[in-house]
């Protein structure tokens, strides 16, 4: 099982479009993938049209395990469940911490995890607070959308800085241009400006479209209601690419 | 769909529908391992399994064989399955699938729900099979629209196969139970015993005729064959049983009605082994070898019109009549013997065949004349049919273990005898059929084969012999054949 995350500072940076159709394209492929929205915003968990299981009261720790199987919900796609967003992750962080340690009371939890599901796929919320450092030890990759402005080059330096500062292990960032305009002279330049200062970044470009703002509309991951549709095959691209480096990690 | 649906709102797809015919052999092997098979009206097949459901399109009319079928794993099923036996019609429905969903308020897919409606070919017998997928974490949606519909667990199929469904549409087949037994007792007199078991078996012999007269497969005529073998063999290794001249005509009479199908059989067994005799030829004999195979094939439709003539010639049934009309009439206890418990006459033959056996086995050796060996194999054939016709006197386990051990002897000798009788058959063949010289060649490069074949199986009789002939085999023997049963003594 490999833990993925979808992370960034900045909102708005097509980071939950990300996180769905990513989950969506791996389960497409065969791989058995449970999304967490981790967003209190609930974004994903709207896309997918699941909502959390009501009256979920805090309970102590030794239960957040099991009432996170009990949030897990069938998407409407084979192989492609979803733990809805929901204010009981405060838990979660703390399952998170523990996901890379062995020898606790919490790891059979993802044992129990690991024989379902082949991918998990964390959507963040856009902070860096200390349920993103629980991701940033949890996950194997963590995909971060950049979009080409001076801005949110800013941002992504944050990121790193904060990384060497935390000791975390940098070659997990894995970042993708973001809602390229390509007729704007300041994307292009951006562009070829981090490229050559991080060689990270993956070849695919996702442009900025209105189908994957229509999302919101059809509650649906793109590949269902604009499969022939340039913005549907970026993310195919986009995914084929990230399945060599999750596979790598 | 609307009366469960409730709240939700439903997406249904189109139904899947289709006319099917179901095929079995005459056995109703596939139908008793649970699977089914179906033709659909454009001569694609499928194989439904528990849950796998194989399939294959673009199969020849008139498909009834395994071999009939591309390579597929459909065919490589049947073979397991069917064997020698041909698959036929046996019953028609209408089968229609159709998926289902049920959406909440958000949009969100809360249950499937698979139908499938099975109505038969009447279309009086008719049925629908709701399937409920329940999707993780939406059971409580599940419950109400299994309670709206007030299903009760007791309607659940223990299966979503189809075979479930089709049995539970009402469709049973005519298995003809193939008995294990013949309902003799111990004590009761060998006459009786003979009579009543002879009659059981010509009974399967008859069943089987319509089979050879509609050339369906071959194993009609083998099972023909195969009881009226054993029926002769009861009745000669028991003939003290009858009256000599009453065993003199059931003798007579069970000859003349096996005699007729020789040929036949011959014929059969060699074009069923075709793929067998290939590979023992290099490709440069093909060409007689396709000639060997082309007389075989025109042969063995002049043998089947010969057997179906007799078949329909009012002296087969006169004969078959007389038989079962003699051994019907009430016993005449003719002497000591027949008025015997039968399981202590039987325990006494089966014991002296086998002393029989040990004395002919033990004088074999690499340099013994052929016509001892097959003296051997019959010997050990009549104690075969001996053990297995009154194996339900006995304990089953221990029988079952005597048999083993005597099976793989007789393997080896009947292999021994096989190639001779092959070999024969073949030079009979090039005698009478011998124009041309690739022919000529193929049979003759057949009968070399064969003969050095026969000579490896040989060399193997003397060891196989030695095994069978083991101390625990003889005390095996003696104990469960011997008169004095220690058992019973006890009890």
């Amino acid at each position: 099982m490999k833990v993925v995350s979808c992370y960034s500072i900045k909102g708005g940076v097509g980071k939950t479009a990300t996180s769905v159709n990513l989950a969506y394209m791996a389960a497409a492929d065969g791989y058995r993938t449970l999304l967490v929205d981790l967003d209190p915003q609930g974004a994903s968990s709207f896309y997918f049209r699941v909502k959390p299981a009501k009256k979920q009261r805090g309970k102590r720790l030794i239960n957040a395990s099991q009432s996170l199987f009990k949030q897990i919900k069938a998407s409407d796609f084979d192989n492609l469940d979803v733990i809805p967003a929901h204010m009981s992750f405060r838990h979660f962080d703390n399952l998170l911490g523990q996901l890379k340690k062995s020898n606790n009371r919490l790891s059979k939890t993802f044992d129990k995890l690991s024989k379902e599901y082949d991918l998990i796929v964390l959507d963040c919320p856009p902070t860096i607070s200390y349920l993103s450092e629980a991701v940033f030890t949890a996950s194997d990759v963590i995909f971060v959308p950049v979009i080409p402005t001076t801005l949110s080059e800013r941002t992504y330096e944050q990121l790193l800085a904060f990384f060497k500062k935390n000791d975390f292990p940098k070659k997990r960032i894995v970042p993708f241009f973001s809602m390229v305009q390509a007729q704007k002279s300041l994307h292009k330049s951006t562009m070829k400006n981090m490229k050559n200062r991080y060689a990270r970044f993956l070849k695919t470009e996702l442009p900025f479209s209105a189908d994957v703002e229509n999302m919101g509309e059809h509650r649906t991951p793109i590949g269902e209601f604009a499969k022939h549709r340039p913005a549907n095959k970026a993310y195919l691209a986009l995914w084929k690419e990230m399945e060599k480096k999750i596979k790598r990690s | 769909m609307e009366a469960m649906s409730g709240k939700y709102a439903i997406e249904s797809s189109d139904a899947d529908e289709a006319t099917v015919t179901l095929l079995d052999d005459p056995d109703f092997d596939l139908w008793k391992a649970g699977l089914i098979l179906v033709r659909k009206e454009n001569n694609g097949w499928c194989l439904y399994g528990e849950k796998a459901r194989l399939q294959v399109e673009r199969v020849k009319r008139n498909a009834k064989f395994w071999w009939d079928f591309p390579e597929s794993e459909l065919r490589e099923r049947l073979a397991v399955y069917i064997d020698l036996r041909a698959v036929l019609p046996v019953t028609r429905f209408n089968i229609s699938d159709s998926a289902h969903v049920l959406r909440n308020d958000d949009g969100k897919i809360v249950l499937r729900v698979n139908l499938t409606s099975l109505v038969d070919e009447t279309g009086d017998n008719g049925r629908l099979f709701v399937e409920f997928v329940p999707l993780r974490g939406y059971h409580k949606e599940l419950k109400t629209v299994v309670e709206q519909l007030g299903l009760l667990l007791s309607m659940q199929l223990d299966s979503e196969s189809l075979h479930a469904k089709v049995k539970h549409s009402g469709f049973a087949p005519q298995i003809n139970a193939k008995k294990k037994a013949f309902g003799i007792s111990a004590d009761e007199s060998v006459e009786e015993s003979v009579r009543q078991m002879s009659l059981a078996m010509l009974e399967v012999a008859r069943a089987n005729e319509q089979g050879i007269l509609d050339d369906i497969d071959t194993e009609f005529l083998h099972q023909y064959r195969v009881s009226l073998r054993k029926t002769r063999s009861l009745v000669n290794l028991m003939k003290k049983a009858f009256p000599p001249e009453l065993h003199l005509k059931l003798k007579t009479l069970l000859a003349q009605l096996a005699g007729k199908t020789n040929d036949l059989r011959d014929m059969d067994v060699f074009l069923l082994s075709r793929d067998y005799y290939q590979q023992m030829l290099p490709e440069n004999f093909n060409k007689g070898f396709d000639q060997l195979f082309g007389f075989i094939a025109k042969d063995r439709e002049k043998a089947r019109k010969q057997v179906n003539a007799s078949f329909k010639d009012a002296a087969h049934d006169k004969a078959f009549e007389e038989v079962i009309a003699l051994l019907q009439q009430r016993p005449v206890f003719c002497n000591g013997f027949a008025r015997q418990p039968v399981k202590q006459a039987a325990q006494k033959k089966i014991l002296k065949r086998y002393q029989k056996i040990g004395l002919l086995g033990e004088q074999i050796n690499d340099d013994t004349p052929d016509h001892e060996v097959h003296e051997l194999r019959i010997e050990c054939k009549k104690l075969r049919y001996m053990m297995e016709f009154f194996a339900e006197l006995f304990p089953k386990k221990r029988i079952r273990d005597l048999l083993k051990t005597l099976k793989k002897l007789q393997t080896i000798l009947g292999d021994f005898n096989d190639y001779s009788v092959q070999k024969e058959f073949l030079a009979e063949y090039g005698k009478t059929h011998g124009k041309s010289v690739e022919l000529a060649a193929a049979i003759n490069g057949l009968i070399a084969v064969l003969h050095q074949k026969q000579i490896q199986e040989r060399a193997k009789v003397q060891q196989a012999f030695s095994v069978f002939n083991q101390q625990e085999v003889t005390n095996e023997f003696n104990e469960l054949f011997g008169l004095i049963d220690s058992r019973e003594e006890k009890a």
